[in-house]
């Protein structure tokens, strides 16, 4: 079978496949799949052999999301959050805690829930809640990202918060060098607000609003008052991008983003199949094939719509 | 075209869960979930159509569902990439 003959063997209905694309067939599909999965885990060794050769570079500041958060708060008739420092403490020490300990969520997996870190830095309060954010490209992306969650988005414009902490740190997680940005917001119980509305921090996430006092919440919130926070004194460990901030050179690029790859595959596969339906569909049409299958139609509509939904899938996560 | 509406309501299935998708940006999980409820009422709609056809074969229904798990697979892990 010469490469010709292969080729149509592979795309084209023919009585060699028995009038159906090779690469149709339901033993060619789980073929795909099991490569597609074999690539990815063959990725996320390499991630682990060699962390932060691939990665994510983005252009997020602190002082930029504050300003976002606050106008997003004007725009709503809310009042403007005011930067805290111990706050800022919270965030920075959230940020490096994920990073410590490899993981995205707002509990660890030890347990350790967001609010330990209030109780570290003793910061007092009557409601606090907690944003996420990983590998946006810039500042107003993030705080849109989180106005197009409702759950994020009530934390960002939730009227009972006075006072926000914000850290943008860049470091690497699963082995891919990312940006992560933490927001939390806070109402001291002492009532002491500061009074001045500076145009401070971002916000992000899991809003729990939650009293300091025995009165139990059903919010993760409330485990914390049991915990003594170990953690929080590891260091992140620095990403190329950061050792190369505080050495004061110039910042590289990543070499290329996970994220990108798999989009690059994802696409390629499923147009890849999307194509040879078309043109099966169109074959089977024209030759009045009669055969046992499936709807073309139907695969094409699902597989289009997924392909769409690729396609309009960019970085960036919020939680 | 026969199946028109069949076609059609499986058009507006995947345009709301589609909606869905865009609605929840950025929330990977809700939008992992979705992309496997979309997979399972895909299996579904192609299993009930067939039925109503009179073709119901569980060749085809293999069919469909190797065709959702191949395209659910591939955006699931691209969206655990975050």
């Amino acid at each position: 079978m010469n490469l010709l003959e292969w080729a149509r063997h592979l795309f084209v209905p023919h009585h060699s496949n028995n009038c159906k694309a090779r690469i149709l067939h339901p033993s060619v599909l789980c073929l795909l799949v099991a490569i597609y999965l074999f690539g990815q885990f063959a990725l996320n060794f390499y991630l682990l052999v060699s962390p932060s050769v691939l990665g994510f570079a983005s252009n997020i500041t602190p002082e930029r999301v504050l300003e976002v958060t606050n106008q997003k708060r004007a725009e709503n008739g809310l009042s403007l959050l005011t930067l805290n420092s111990k706050l800022n403490e919270v965030a920075q020490r959230k940020a490096g805690d994920m990073f410590a300990f490899n993981y995205w969520a707002h509990v660890s997996p030890s347990g350790r829930s967001p609010w330990s870190f209030f109780q570290e830095v003793g910061y007092k309060y009557l409601y606090a809640g907690e944003n996420l954010a990983r590998d946006f490209m810039n500042s107003d992306s993030v705080v849109d990202a989180w106005m197009n969650s409702p759950s994020h988005r009530d934390n960002l414009l939730n009227p009972n918060y006075k006072e926000i902490g914000l850290s943008v740190v860049n470091g690497t997680l699963n082995g891919v060098e990312t940006t992560l940005v933490v927001q939390m917001f806070g109402t001291p119980l002492s009532g002491s607000v500061a009074k001045k509305p500076t145009v401070l921090p971002p916000q992000e996430v899991v809003a729990i609003a939650k009293t300091p006092t025995p009165t139990p919440m059903p919010s993760p919130a409330t485990l914390a008052k049991e915990e003594t926070p170990v953690v929080a004194e590891q260091k992140a460990p620095l990403s190329r991008v950061a050792l190369a901030q505080a050495k004061g050179e110039v910042q590289s690029p990543p070499l290329f983003s996970p994220f990108l790859l798999t989009k690059t595959i994802a696409i390629f596969l499923l147009g890849l199949i999307l194509g040879v339906l078309a043109l099966d569909t169109i074959l089977v049409f024209q030759r009045k094939i009669v055969r046992l299958s499936g709807k073309n139609v139907a695969h094409l509509i699902f597989i289009g719509s997924l392909l769409l939904a690729v396609i309009l899938t960019t970085p960036g996560a919020v939680l | 075209m026969k199946d028109l509406k069949h076609y059609l309501s499986l058009l507006a299935i995947l345009s709301i869960g589609f909606g869905l998708f865009w609605i929840f940006n950025f929330n990977r999980q809700i939008q992992i979930w979705i992309t496997i409820c979309l997979g399972i009422i895909y299996v579904l709609w192609g299993v009930l159509h067939h039925a109503i056809k009179k073709e119901f074969y569980w060749r085809i229904v293999w069919e469909y569902l190797l065709v959702a798990i191949f395209a659910c697979v591939i955006i699931i892990f691209l969206l655990a990439r975050t």
